[in-house]
C-alpha cells in the first residue's frame, strides 16, 4: 500500500464500484457519475483509475458477458476487496469526524 | 472511424483492449440516441483519443522479441543460399556495391587530404596571411599574397591583438645562386632548391617540426640557416650542422651557417621549402634606397590572439594605409587605394587564387564536385541493389508465402531481408577494402597526394565505415523488405505476383542511373574538348621546340641616380651576347633570346600608365616583360605597327625616366588607341613622371593559359634581370641540340649550373588542374556507365526470366529472333531516351556555368551532347542484346516446358 489515502476521483470510483456491485464496469460507472453528480467524466479517466485501484489492491476484476450494445465485446466487472471495503469505512469515518466539526453541517441522528 | 480503433488497438495493452472497445461502443450507441449520429461519432473519436495517456500506454509490455536474435543464424544461412542460387545477380550486386565503395573511399582520401592543409601548425586557427588588394580608379588592378613593408612592420609593432608576425620571401635557383661547402672544402652550387628568407619570428607563428635544433632559438641569430632532412642527406651525408651556405643574388654574396635540420615539409603545407635562412633586416632595400612604407615585401603571416577580431584589424590596416598615403610618402600614384585582407591560413589552399601563390593551390570547386560525384556513384549502386533485389524477390514469393503461412511475422521477414542486405554490404565493404589497398598507390600518385596507409585505419575512418554499412543496409534493403513482406501469402503460393507499380518504380530507377551516367559522360566530353581546345589554339607566340635555360645574371648591377637607372655590367652583357652568337652559329639552333618572364607565368613587373593624348585622366595598369632585340624573331611574335627595338637606335635603351617601349595590341586597345598605327610614336607616362614612347605594337599573344584574358603588356629593352634564355631549336635530335647548348653554356658560364626545361611543357603546367579534372571525370563516367549497365544487365535477365513463356509462345506463333530482340530493346531504348531528356538540360546548365570561368572557351555544339548519348545507347543495346539473343535462339519447346 503506497499511500494511506486516496485521491478524490479514486475515492469516487471506488465508492461507485462498491455501490454498483454486479454492474461495476467502466461505462456504467462513468454514466452513474454523470447522472447522479451531474459532472462530466471522461471514460478513459475512469478506466485508468480502475486500473490503478486494482494495482493498489482495493478492487479486483473478472471478465463478464458481452451484449449487443457493446458489439459483442465483453465487459470487465470490478468488485471491491476487503481491503477496499476497509478503506471505504476508514474514509467514511474520517469524513464524518471532520464534517461534525462544521456547525452548519450538523446532521441529525448520526 | 475504424482507423481510430486500429490505432487504439496498437496503443492499448492487449488484455485491456476488449473492454475499452466495448465501453466505447456502448457509449456511442447511447449517444446516438441522445445526440444523433454525427455528434455521437465525434464524441466517440474524442473519447478514443483521450485514451492516449500514460496510464494506458505504459501498461503495455515493451519486451524485445528475443526471437529475432535467435533467428539470426537462420537468416544468415538463408542469405547465403540465396546468394549461391542467384550467382549472377549476386555477383553483379556485390561488384556494383564494392566498386562504388572503392570509389567513395578513394575520393574521401583525396578530399581529406585537401581539407587537411596546414592543420599541423599548433595555432593554425589563429594564423592569417595579409593579402593586398590594389584598386585604381575603381578597378581592381592587383590582388596579391604579399604586402607592403610598412604594413609588416606595423603588424609587428603596433597592434596588441597580433601575438606574432613574420615575413617570408621566397627565392629559388631561378634568381639566387647558392653554393655550399662540400667535403673538399670547395664551394659547389646547389642545382635546384626552394628557399625562404625569414625573420626571427618565423617559428613564433609556424610550427614546422625540427629534426635537430630547437625552433625557439635555431633561427634567432642572423645568418643562420635550416636545411631539410632530404637535402641534408643529399649534400652533407646527414651532417650539415655548422656548414656554410653562400648565397649570391647578384647584389651581394652572403654566408649562412646551418644551425638545424628541418623535418621534410609535409605534403599538406601550402608553402614548401628545402631551406630557411635568416637574413638580417636591413634598412636598405633592393636597389639601395631606404625602405619606406610602400615597398613591396614578401608574404606576411600573423598569429592573432584568441580575442582578436579579423575584421577590425583589417579595418585598422586599411586606415593606416590611407593615412600614409595622405602623407604622400612618394606615392602620388594616380589615386591607387590599397586594402588588406586577412586570409585564414586553413582556407588558403582551397580558396585563395590570387597573384603569387606560393604553390599551386587546390580548388574547392573540385573538392566539392568530387564529393558530389562520389555520392552519385554510391546512389547509383544502391539503386542497382534495390532494383535487383526486388527483381529477385519475385522469384522468392513462393518461399515467402510458405513462411508466412507457417507463421513468420512481418518483422521477421523484414529482418530476414535486412540481414541479407547487411551481409551483402559487409561483403562488398570487405572486397572494397581489399581493392582500396591494391589501388591506393596508383590513385595517390595519380592525384598527387602522399601515399599513407595509416589514414585508412584511424578511428574516424572506421567509424564512418561502420555507419556507412549501417546506412547502406537500410537504404538498399529497406524498400525490398517492405515490398516483399507485404505479399499476401495465398496469392504468392498460387503463382506470380504481378509487378504493377513495382515495375514503374524500377524503371524510374534505371532512368535515374542512366541520366547520371549521361551527365557524367557529357561533362567529360566537354572537359576534354575544352582542354584540347586550350592546348591546340594558336597562342600568338611560338612555344614549341624552345628550350629555356635559367640565367644567372646579377653580377654587379648598380642603381645609379646619375645615370638615371641601371648601370649594366657590360662584362656580363658581353658574355650573354657572345653566348647567344655562339648558339646561333649552331646548325641545330634557329635563334636565341633573353627575356624576363616566360609565357606561362604572370609578370610581376608592371606599373600604371596614362595615355595623355587619349585621356589625361584615365590610368591603366600594364604588366611588363623585359626583352632583347631577338625576342620577336625567336618566339615568332608579329609586329603589327611601328618597329622592333634595334641597336641602330641607342635611345631604345633608355632608363627609368625615359625610354622606348613596345606594347601589345591588348594594351593598345586598353589605352584607347583606335588601331595599332595610332599608338606608334604616342607617349605614355607613369605617376613618377617617366615618359615612355611607343615605338611599335606587337600582336597580343596568350601570356597565360586560355583560361585568362589577354594581358595588356608592355616590353622594355632591359638586359637587367633577364632571367631566362629562350632558345629555339630545330630538327629531330633534341638531345644533341641540348648537348651542344650545354657545351656553349659551360664555355661561357662555367660556374653556373645548367638548368634547362622546355617551354611547351612549362606552359602546359597551367593546365594541370584541367588535365586532372578531365581524367577524373573520364574515370567517373566510365564507372557510372559500368554500374548503370550492370543494373541494366540485371534487369534484363530478370525480365527475360519473367517472360520466358511469352517468348516461347511468340516464337511458336511465328516471331523471328529479331522481333524478339526488338521487343526487349525497344523498352530499354525508351528508358534511355527518357534519361537523356532529363540529363541534357541539367548538364547544359552546369557545364555552361563552368565554362564561363574560362576566358576562351569552346562553343557547346549539339554533337557534344549527341555523342555521349549515342555511345551510352550503344553500350546499353549491347548489354541487353547479349542476353536476349541467347533466349531468342532457344527452342520454344524448352521455354514452354518451364512451369
Amino acid at each position: 500500500m503506497a499511500k494511506e489515502y486516496l485521491g478524490e476521483f479514486e475515492e469516487l470510483v471506488l465508492t461507485m464500484v462498491a455501490a454498483l456491485q454486479e454492474d461495476a464496469y467502466g461505462a456504467a460507472i462513468s454514466d452513474e457519475i454523470e447522472t447522479r453528480l451531474k459532472r462530466d467524466v471522461n471514460l478513459s479517466a475512469v478506466h485508468v483509475t480502475l486500473y490503478r485501484l486494482e494495482d493498489k489492491g482495493y478492487i479486483k476484476s473478472s471478465m463478464g458477458g458481452g451484449t449487443k450494445e457493446r458489439g459483442g465485446r465483453r465487459k470487465r466487472i470490478y468488485t471491491v476487496t476487503s481491503a477496499g471495503m476497509a478503506m471505504l469505512r476508514v474514509m467514511k469515518e474520517a469524513r464524518m469526524e471532520l464534517w461534525k466539526m462544521v456547525p452548519q453541517l450538523k446532521m441529525s441522528g448520526l | 472511424m475504424v482507423f481510430w480503433f486500429r490505432v487504439l488497438r496498437f496503443i492499448c495493452p492487449l488484455y485491456l483492449y476488449e473492454e475499452i472497445e466495448g465501453d466505447l461502443i456502448q457509449k456511442f450507441n447511447l449517444d446516438v440516441k441522445k445526440f444523433g449520429e454525427s455528434k455521437a461519432k465525434r464524441r466517440l473519436i474524442w473519447n478514443a483519443i483521450r485514451f492516449f495517456r500514460p496510464g494506458i500506454i505504459l501498461r503495455n509490455n515493451f519486451s524485445v522479441e528475443l526471437n529475432q536474435l535467435y533467428m539470426l543464424r537462420t537468416y544468415v544461412v538463408l542469405a547465403s543460399r540465396s546468394f549461391v542460387r542467384n550467382k549472377t545477380f549476386s555477383l553483379i550486386n556485390v561488384l556494383g556495391l564494392s566498386v562504388s565503395m572503392v570509389v567513395c573511399i578513394l575520393i574521401l582520401q583525396y578530399v581529406r587530404f585537401e581539407l587537411s592543409y596546414d592543420d599541423f601548425h599548433r595555432s593554425a586557427k589563429n594564423i592569417y596571411r595579409v593579402a593586398t588588394k590594389v584598386t585604381l580608379q575603381n578597378e581592381v588592378i592587383n590582388h596579391e599574397t604579399n604586402t607592403y613593408d610598412g604594413i609588416s612592420k606595423a603588424l609587428k609593432e603596433e597592434f596588441p591583438e597580433v601575438k606574432a608576425a613574420t615575413t617570408i620571401g621566397g627565392f629559388s635557383a631561378d634568381n639566387t645562386f647558392i653554393r655550399y661547402e662540400d667535403k673538399k672544402h670547395t664551394f659547389t652550387p646547389l642545382q635546384t632548391y626552394k628557399a625562404f628568407s625569414v625573420d626571427s619570428t618565423f617559428f613564433d607563428v609556424f610550427s614546422f617540426p625540427l629534426l635537430k635544433g630547437d625552433p625557439r632559438v635555431a633561427l634567432r641569430d642572423p645568418y643562420s640557416a635550416l636545411i631539410s632532412e632530404t637535402m641534408a642527406n643529399q649534400y652533407f651525408d646527414g651532417n650539415p650542422l655548422g656548414k656554410i651556405l653562400e648565397t649570391n643574388d647578384g647584389e651581394e654574396r652572403r654566408r649562412f651557417k646551418i644551425t638545424g635540420i628541418l623535418k621534410d615539409i609535409p605534403a599538406n603545407s601550402h608553402i614548401k621549402f628545402d631551406l630557411l635562412i635568416h637574413a638580417p633586416a636591413t634598412d636598405k632595400n633592393f636597389w639601395g634606397g631606404t625602405i619606406g612604407f610602400w615597398g613591396w615585401g614578401g608574404q606576411t603571416y600573423v598569429l592573432l590572439h584568441d580575442y582578436a577580431e579579423r575584421a577590425s584589424l583589417e579595418h585598422k590596416l586599411n586606415q593606416l594605409a590611407v593615412s600614409k598615403n595622405g602623407l604622400k610618402n612618394n606615392k602620388d600614384d594616380y589615386g591607387q587605394v590599397s586594402t588588406f585582407e586577412l586570409q585564414p591560413l586553413l582556407d588558403i589552399h582551397l580558396y585563395s587564387h590570387i597573384l603569387y601563390e606560393l604553390e599551386t593551390n587546390g580548388s574547392s570547386a573540385l573538392v566539392f564536385a568530387l564529393i558530389f560525384l562520389a555520392s552519385i556513384i554510391i546512389i547509383i549502386a544502391w539503386v542497382n541493389y534495390v532494383n535487383l533485389s526486388t527483381a529477385i524477390s519475385e522469384e522468392k514469393t513462393k518461399s515467402i508465402g510458405i513462411r508466412k503461412v507457417v507463421g513468420a511475422s512481418r518483422v521477421g521477414l523484414i529482418s530476414q531481408i535486412l540481414t541479407e542486405s547487411a551481409l551483402f554490404n559487409t561483403l562488398s565493404v570487405l572486397i572494397a577494402i581489399i581493392l582500396v589497398h591494391l589501388l591506393l598507390p596508383a590513385f595517390t600518385s595519380f592525384v598527387g597526394i602522399p601515399l599513407d596507409y595509416s589514414t585508412l585505419y584511424d578511428k574516424w575512418v572506421c567509424l564512418v565505415l561502420i555507419c556507412f554499412i549501417f546506412a547502406s543496409t537500410l537504404m538498399s534493403g529497406f524498400y525490398p523488405a517492405i515490398v516483399i513482406s507485404s505479399f499476401y501469402p495465398v496469392r504468392a503460393l498460387k503463382g506470380k505476383i504481378s509487378s504493377g507499380s513495382n515495375f514503374t518504380f524500377r524503371r524510374a530507377l534505371v532512368v535515374f542511373q542512366f541520366a547520371a551516367a549521361i551527365m557524367l559522360m557529357i561533362t567529360t566530353v566537354v572537359a576534354y574538348q575544352q582542354l584540347s581546345f586550350m592546348r591546340s589554339t594558336e597562342l600568338g607566340i611560338n612555344i614549341n621546340q624552345v628550350v629555356i635555360i635559367k640565367a644567372m645574371n646579377f653580377d654587379k648591377e648598380t642603381w645609379s641616380n646619375a645615370a638615371g637607372g641601371y648601370v649594366i655590367d657590360s662584362a656580363y652583357l658581353n658574355k650573354a651576347d657572345l653566348f647567344k652568337e655562339e648558339l646561333r652559329s649552331n646548325a641545330a639552333i634557329v635563334n636565341a633570346t633573353s627575356l624576363s618572364h616566360l609565357p606561362g607565368e604572370i609578370p610581376n613587373w608592371g606599373t600604371e600608365f596614362k595615355a595623355e593624348t587619349i585621356d589625361p585622366e584615365k590610368a591603366y595598369r600594364l604588366l611588363a616583360i623585359g626583352i632583347d632585340y631577338d625576342f620577336i624573331n625567336t618566339l615568332q611574335v608579329k609586329l603589327l605597327a611601328g618597329r622592333n627595338f634595334s641597336p641602330e637606335f641607342p635611345s631604345d635603351h633608355g632608363n627609368e625616366g625615359k625610354r622606348a617601349v613596345l606594347i601589345n595590341e591588348a594594351a593598345s586597345k586598353l589605352l584607347g588607341f583606335k588601331n595599332p598605327e595610332e599608338a606608334v610614336h604616342s607617349h605614355i607616362s607613369t605617376y613618377w613622371g617617366a615618359d615612355y614612347e611607343i615605338i611599335g605594337v606587337l600582336n597580343s599573344f596568350h601570356q597565360l593559359s586560355l583560361k585568362e584574358n589577354l594581358e595588356p603588356l608592355y616590353f622594355i629593352l632591359q638586359p637587367r634581370a633577364l632571367s631566362y634564355y629562350a632558345i629555339n631549336f630545330k630538327g629531330e635530335n633534341v638531345q644533341e641540340a641540348i648537348e651542344q647548348i650545354r657545351s656553349s653554356w659551360d664555355h661561357h658560364f662555367p660556374d653556373y649550373p645548367f638548368n634547362y626545361f622546355f617551354l611547351d611543357q612549362y606552359f602546359d603546367k597551367q593546365y594541370q588542374y584541367e588535365q586532372k579534372f578531365s581524367s577524373v571525370m573520364g574515370l567517373f563516367s566510365g564507372l557510372a556507365v559500368f554500374i548503370a549497365c550492370l543494373g541494366l544487365f540485371g534487369l534484363t535477365s530478370y525480365a527475360i526470366v519473367q517472360r520466358t513463356k511469352e517468348i516461347g509462345i511468340r516464337k511458336v506463333l511465328g516471331a523471328t529472333v529479331t522481333n524478339v530482340i526488338g521487343l526487349f530493346t525497344r523498352d530499354f531504348v525508351k528508358l534511355i531516351l527518357a534519361a537523356n531528356v532529363i540529363a541534357v538540360p541539367l548538364v547544359y546548365f552546369g557545364v555552361s556555368r563552368w565554362l564561363e570561368s574560362y576566358a576562351f572557351r569552346i562553343a557547346l555544339g549539339w554533337w557534344l551532347f549527341a555523342v555521349p548519348f549515342v555511345l551510352i545507347l550503344l553500350i546499353a543495346l549491347v548489354t541487353v542484346s547479349l542476353q536476349t539473343i541467347k533466349v531468342a535462339l532457344r527452342n520454344p519447346v524448352e521455354s514452354l516446358k518451364y512451369e
